[in-house]
């Protein structure tokens, strides 16, 4: 087992520009770590496996999919679309420290991950993004839109297909997948529940940004079933843009 | 099950990038248990 952790470290330590950004983001501010992390092996230790493995492959996926839009004159905003991935990510952690559960970095990493399957459609079939994402201004919701231009799959089935496919691990595969649609999750579903919840307060604030009417309504139920109330869902609400605001501030790489 | 259509869109896109070889073998170990290995690796560090 030890072989094959020093195995992993010394492969990300050997691709220079990831590592170099895994640390700048870790040591940015925003997981509030006592000391300055010098490795990825120290990083673990801090934050744990499965959060520095998320981080990595939300930068992979990032570096993979970079570039290519500035080619286009699209309807769907990546830069935006970055936004509301980090606002989500910010969104789960104010969720994690509300009800005092779950690991928020992994949350937070979690966060990141979650709608791959944007990107992937973004990057794969941009006409198909574009019309969603006119259906989106006219007002219907996401998944109904996606569901309507896809054939009746979502960004989520996308999603957890690719990392299927990619032999991604099985609790990120859940989290995609489910992120909109938790009860139906058969584990880690206290993850996607609190992700969930983060996803629509991030969503309904740039939905309101982008002047439309936010038309992501929180399931009761999933917010009962975590315990949290209506005044509580109200004080991350109005918790969020300064939060926010901070992990922007920390110069979060995305 | 024929997989859908949206999927095979995918597959065949020139746009969808390949996971290079050694960032596979960095990131989807799939038997791997990363409790075990964090445990192994807070051992090692506390002694």
């Amino acid at each position: 087992m030890e072989t094959d952790i020093d195995l992993l470290i010394e492969k990300v330590s050997q691709l220079n520009d990831l590592n170099n950004l895994m640390l700048k983001n870790i040591n940015s501010g925003y997981f509030r770590l006592s000391r300055e992390i010098k490795s990825i092996k120290e990083a673990v230790v801090y934050l744990g496996m499965k959060t520095v493995q998320n981080l990595l492959i939300i930068h992979i996926i990032q570096q993979l999919f970079s570039g290519g839009e500035e080619k286009r004159n699209r309807m769907f905003d990546m830069k935006m679309y970055w936004k509301h991935v980090l606002g989500t990510a910010v969104a789960s952690c104010l969720v994690s420290e509300k009800l005092k559960k779950g690991d928020k970095y992994k949350l937070f990493s979690y966060g990141l991950l979650h709608d791959i399957g944007i990107t992937i459609l973004d990057i794969c079939l941009p006409d198909y993004m574009d019309k969603v994402i006119e259906k989106i201004f006219k007002g219907l919701h996401q998944v109904a839109a996606e569901r309507i231009v896809l054939g009746g799959i979502t960004h989520a089935d996308v999603g957890a297909w690719i990392c299927r496919k990619w032999n991604i691990r099985e609790d990120i595969i859940n989290i995609i997948e489910f992120h909109h649609t938790p009860l139906y999750a058969q584990s880690d579903n206290e993850y996607i529940k609190m992700l969930y919840v983060g996803d629509v307060i991030s969503n309904n604030y740039y939905q309101r940004l982008l002047g439309l009417n936010p038309n992501y309504e929180m399931d009761k139920q999933i917010a009962i079933s975590l315990g949290l109330t209506d005044e509580d869902i109200r004080e991350m609400v109005e918790e969020f843009p300064a939060a926010l605001e901070q992990a922007w501030n920390y110069n979060w790489i995305l | 099950m024929k997989e859908h259509k949206i999927y095979g869109l995918i597959e065949n896109s020139p746009l969808l990038p390949k996971l290079p070889d050694n960032i596979s073998q960095i990131l989807f170990y799939s038997k791997i248990q990363w409790k075990q290995i964090l445990t192994c690796l807070l051992k090692k560090y506390r002694n």
